[in-house]
């Protein structure tokens, strides 16, 4: 990728090093890349980390305050929730979803984006009108609503919440990549190569593809930020992730009721979204200052 | 302009129809909907019942036309939580929302429009940096984890507010407070980055060369014209904010149609969830649709 943007800048990145060495002068992004690092080696090792099983009841640590409080204790630093289950083990196997759900319906929304987005942009007249409507009805419908609709009927598993996020959240891909396929569009080698008789779908994998990725790798990761929030809402409204499965929604769903009395319970897992969509945030923001080449020198 | 306008207006039509279609479509393929509406050991007899009187069995467009045709006579389904029309007890619903969501605006406008320009006039000073990472936080945080914050700091903590309902304006503050800051955090570096282009525009400087004051540049020219991408961005984030203020109203127990939503989904009442998400939808475009105009209005360019 880095060789087909060649011609665009007067440096041509020269691969991994080049990166590296931008990632590190970025303070923010550097932050950013070891949060998203330290997330997901904590997911994928999730039992080797966890002192506990996140799901397992022990009714002498119930509602125990964290480490420095009166009451706390080291065995248990973030303290326990009301039915004693360890919360620093509940949120080490919080990431789990997280990251698997906002990962994957990125990816899905993505690619359902990217697609409607280029044959909208690309093949203009009607086609483009029926999408970009479907769009705009879609853009109106808050998310979270047809995304509550969907899980009531269909139920609730970390599949179908999924598939309804990532299918209620490809409309800023759709939006993106067809505005910047339209000004691709009127670029010389499109028009040099249709001159010469290339086919239309030829042309969008082989032309426009690959000048959209900068842009679509930025907006995936802005949106793993976005889809991790809608997870939690979904989880903490009650229909998303269902326990015993552990998710930061379904926790700060449980600390809400506790609020009075054991605030703990319902401030870490806000915390551990807080810092996850931060991290992921700040990578995205470093991606779009060195991957697109219109916010170049804009700081 | 009325060109435009019409224009404008004729697309809303299209629109509506696919919402009412994806609406109608979601709910009917996403599964079986007597399956929550009875308990779960109900006969065979009764799930059978239950299709005909729903008219469940007819083929799906004949479903469809009579959904539609149901919607113009202002029919949105029986509520079978309430046993009554639905239409009613939504739109019953309706004033609390638009209260919540007006006031959540103007809040965030309020907060967002002084700090992004001063954050751009004082560019690259360490009050810049605070307003960016206050932005950058406030769109980390889930509103959520806001609102749950806010009643334990305010409410329990220092009981200085009362954490839930609807009636004084004591009770309106923290879910407003909730819901703007994440707006704001959204708008703030909108405001900053078009004040920071719009001051090296030629106009600006002959605006300074003539020898105006400062304040009379900033506010009278830049300003008005960096007005016109935040009015685009607050238009925006309106379907956000009603997804918002559906959980902040669960959680303070606001009494609008967010909240109505969750119980419906909570009760399974088909009827209600339905009528709900439609009236939030056609809000939505409604006020997008004035946002539009308005833009039109500020920035002449728009009408070509």
């Amino acid at each position: 990728m880095g060789k087909k943007n060649a011609h665009k800048g007067a440096n041509p990145p020269s691969g991994f090093r080049k990166y590296a060495g931008l990632l590190f002068r970025s303070q923010t992004g550097t932050i950013g890349f070891f949060i998203l690092l330290m997330i997901l080696i904590i997911a994928i090792f999730a039992p080797h980390i966890a002192p506990y099983d996140p799901t397992s009841v022990d009714l002498r640590g119930m509602r125990m305050p964290p480490f420095w409080m009166e009451g706390g204790s080291m065995e248990h630093i973030l303290g326990c929730d009301n039915l004693g289950r360890d919360l620093w083990s509940r949120i080490i196997y919080g990431t789990r979803v997280s990251l698997l759900v906002g990962i994957l319906s990125v990816l899905l929304a993505g690619a359902f984006g990217i697609v409607l987005g280029m044959v909208s942009g690309f093949y203009g007249s009607w086609i483009d009108s029926v999408i970009m409507r479907v769009t705009d009805a879609f853009f109106a419908i808050p998310r979270i609503l047809m995304a509550m609709v969907v899980l009531m009927v269909a139920g609730s598993s970390v599949g179908v919440l999924i598939l309804i996020i990532g299918g209620t959240s490809w409309v800023p891909f759709a939006r993106m990549i067809r505005s910047e396929v339209l000004a691709l569009k009127e670029k010389e080698f499109v028009k040099c190569s249709r001159s010469i008789g290339t086919k239309g779908t030829v042309i969008l994998l082989r032309h426009i593809l690959p000048n959209v990725m900068s842009s679509f790798i930025v907006l995936c990761t802005m949106n793993i930020a976005g889809n991790i929030i809608s997870e939690a809402a979904l989880s903490f409204l009650g229909v998303g992730i269902q326990p015993p499965t552990v998710s930061w929604g379904v926790m700060l769903a449980e600390g809400r009721k506790f609020l009075g009395t054991h605030w703990w319970i319902g401030t870490f897992p806000g915390i551990a979204i807080t810092i996850s969509v931060l991290g992921i945030m700040f990578l995205g923001n470093w991606l779009r200052d060195v991957l697109d080449p219109r916010n170049q020198g804009i700081k | 302009m009325g060109k435009y306008m019409r224009r404008r207006l004729l697309q809303v039509i299209p629109v509506l129809l696919i919402v009412t279609v994806v609406v109608f479509f979601m709910v009917h393929l996403s599964g079986d909907p007597t399956s929550m509406m009875l308990p779960q050991d109900a006969t065979q007899e009764a799930r059978e019942n239950l299709r005909e009187a729903l008219g469940l069995n007819r083929p799906l467009h004949v479903q469809y036309w009579i959904f539609i045709k149901g919607l113009f006579q202002g029919d949105f389904g029986i509520s079978h939580k309430y046993n009554a029309p639905a239409l009613p007890i939504v739109l019953e619903r309706i004033p609390a929302s638009l209260e919540l969501c007006a006031v959540s605006i103007v809040l965030s406008v309020v907060i967002a429009i002084p700090l992004g320009v001063w954050a751009a006039r004082a560019h690259g000073t360490p009050f810049d940096s605070l307003v960016n990472a206050l932005a950058v936080l406030g769109q980390a945080m889930p509103s959520f984890w806001i609102g749950i914050m806010l009643i334990l700091l305010l409410g329990v903590k220092w009981t200085l507010l009362p954490v839930s309902g609807r009636g004084s304006m004591a009770q309106l503050i923290m879910p407003s407070v909730t819901l703007a800051i994440g707006t704001s955090a959204q708008i703030i570096p909108l405001v900053r980055s078009s004040m920071l282009e719009i001051v090296h525009e030629d106009y600006i400087r002959t605006a300074r060369s003539k020898g105006l004051s400062e304040r009379t540049v900033i506010y009278r020219h830049a300003f008005k014209n960096a007005l016109v991408p935040v009015i685009t961005m607050v238009a925006l984030q309106i379907p956000a904010l009603f997804g918002g203020a559906l959980i902040t109203e669960t959680i303070f127990a606001w009494p609008g149609l967010g909240q109505l939503m969750v119980t419906g989904v909570t009760n399974h009442d088909m009827a209600i969830v339905q009528a709900c998400i439609l009236m939030i939808t056609f809000i939505t475009i409604v006020v997008n649709l004035c946002a539009d105009m308005l833009y039109c209005l500020i920035d002449p360019r728009i009408r070509m």
